[in-house]
């Protein structure tokens, strides 16, 4: 088999796959629900039926995406040909889970309640790295645990601890994104975040922060500072010229109008959706692999947006606007 | 009802003397009154308007909470703010308003660096940020509220004590004293009579015998 060959069965799986994720009737009927519950009756006819089993209570539905995206992880990797695509997507988590630990060590407290199990390292031997000072950490983790660590200790703010694994993970992820795919999905990602960082600082009037922007990207971090220390009206110009100045534009007058970053993000989530679509046409390789896998966990987070606005009882047409495209 | 006294002139002293102290006990009583509810007023309306802005700055942090929380995981929300930037030194002391010892709330920032967001950007909702900010505005009007309402609820504690001694004196000790001296003159001008009707008496017996 060659190379074509070997993704054959896998992105085959796939397509079978994508067609289970929620569409936008499944969506609709679970923003129609009556409440919490009927919004889940409505998820236990999909594949979430799987993972929910005994757990159809409305305030659990955090259990059951957890569950559901460690399941689908597994699927996924049980066939996948890139077995270190996945671990990438899956350090991810791993990161989540050092900040968790390094926060509570420096606090003396136990939070293991906020690990993840979705890392490529199990929470649990995460723990006992952590123990060890994380010297067992994989080296490329272990530079950027130790510059975290550091910043922290000559600081004392535990913002950095955030700042600086956020910039090490993403610095990881760019770099070892060795499919073009992937490595765009990221590109993108790490230009909309900096410039939605840009825009939080700015409304903030937080100041510069040394580390809060991500490197890698293509947007040059010399015209976010100057968008920061700006007035707001020069900040859309200074994206006009890159691929992101529809999202940036939109996002800014909504910013005006309703004083929200809300709809920026949902812009940004269907900015990059559109852009994991084209994975659509490719026959073989990995890209609906990855596709599939971010889709699924976008798709997470529009259960929890429905579910969260369900229990709590806010109008359809609240959760509505947050909502963002399906991916199918 | 009255209060047991045997009806003699020392007794009448004393009682009287009582009841002027009753009245002034009554008066000054009645005067704190008076001037602890004008206080309480005051201290209501200051606590009815902070309220109503505490509550209304909260439900604006609640809503950003809530869309961060719609958007974000909960480990993602939680790890994002389990490590605090800022301390809040907080020390208490009295402060005696009309001698009704209520608290008074002091407190300082302590670490404070760069802005007030202990996470990072990349994960975070923007949302996130609102909340945080509207958070941090509304925690010393909080705090303020806190003592406000504990000083309310002793001043109110205070008036219904008050009042109760007033009532007490207006209602039962002052018109018992009062009943009781009237009986006790009666009793004494009643004997004073008698003694002097028998004196008449005697002398008209005396000078029937033609002493």
């Amino acid at each position: 088999m060659g190379q074509e060959g070997k993704y054959a069965y896998a992105v085959t799986r796939i397509r079978v796959l994508e067609t289970r994720l929620l569409d936008r009737g499944k969506i609709d009927r679970m923003l129609d629900a009556r409440d919490a519950a009927s919004a889940l009756r409505v998820l236990s006819e999909t594949e979430y039926a799987e993972v929910m089993g005994e757990l159809a209570e409305g305030e659990r539905y955090e259990e059951i995406l957890g569950a559901e995206l460690k399941r689908v992880y597994q699927v996924v990797g049980s066939f996948s040909p890139d077995p270190d695509l996945i671990d990438l997507l899956r350090s991810r988590y791993d990161f989540q889970n050092i900040k968790v630990l390094l926060k509570a060590g420096h606090l003396g407290i136990d939070r293991d309640d906020l690990l993840v199990a979705l890392g490529s390292i199990p929470p649990d031997r995460l723990k006992e790295m952590a123990a060890g000072d994380f010297v067992d950490l994989p080296p490329a983790y272990r530079q950027i645990v130790a510059e975290a660590q550091e910043e922290f200790k000559s600081t004392g703010d535990p913002q950095l601890i955030d700042l600086v694994i956020d910039r090490g993970m993403y610095d990881y992820l760019y770099t070892n994104a060795r499919v073009d795919f992937l490595r765009g999905y990221f590109l993108r990602l790490i230009d909309l975040t900096n410039i939605k960082t840009a825009m939080r600082l700015k409304r903030s009037r937080a100041g510069v922060i040394r580390w809060a922007f991500l490197p890698h990207g293509s947007v040059d971090p010399r015209l976010l500072l100057e968008a920061v220390r700006e007035p707001w009206d020069a900040f859309g110009p200074k994206f006009a010229a890159t691929d992101y100045a529809a999202v940036v534009e939109e996002g800014l007058r909504q910013l005006e109008a309703k004083g929200t970053l809300t709809d920026y993000e949902c812009l940004v989530d269907e900015y990059l959706l559109a852009y994991l679509r084209q994975a659509k046409y490719v026959a073989f390789g990995p890209e609906p692999i990855l596709a599939y896998l971010l889709a699924k966990e976008l798709e997470g987070r529009l259960v929890r947006l429905i579910m969260v606005g369900k229990i709590n009882n806010l109008p359809k047409e609240t959760i509505k606007e947050r909502l963002c495209d399906v991916y199918a | 009802m009255e209060i047991k006294a045997s009806p003699n002139r020392m007794q009448l002293l004393m009682l009287k003397r009582r009841l002027t102290m009753a009245r002034r006990g009554h008066k000054l009583l009645k005067d704190k009154r008076d001037e602890l509810m004008r206080r309480f007023m005051e201290l209501i309306d200051r606590n009815r308007e902070l309220r109503d802005e505490v509550f209304a700055q909260l439900n604006q942090v609640y809503q950003g909470f809530l869309v961060a929380r719609g958007v974000m995981s909960p480990q993602m929300l939680e790890e994002a703010i389990m490590f605090p930037k800022e301390r809040l030194a907080l020390s208490a002391r009295e402060e005696n308003i009309m001698s009704v010892r209520v608290p008074r709330f002091e407190w300082q920032k302590e670490g404070e660096v760069g802005d007030i967001y202990p996470y990072g950007y990349a994960h975070t909702s923007a949302e996130l940020d609102r909340a945080i900010e509207a958070l941090s505005e509304v925690l010393p009007k909080m705090i303020e509220l806190a003592a406000l309402e504990k000083s309310a609820e002793l001043m109110a504690e205070e008036i219904e004590k008050t009042r109760r001694r007033v009532n007490a004196l207006e209602h039962v000790l002052i018109p018992r004293l009062e009943e009781t001296i009237k009986f006790i003159t009666m009793k004494l001008d009643e004997t004073e009579r008698a003694t002097l009707t028998r004196l008449m008496k005697i002398k008209d017996m005396l000078q029937a015998r033609g002493v």
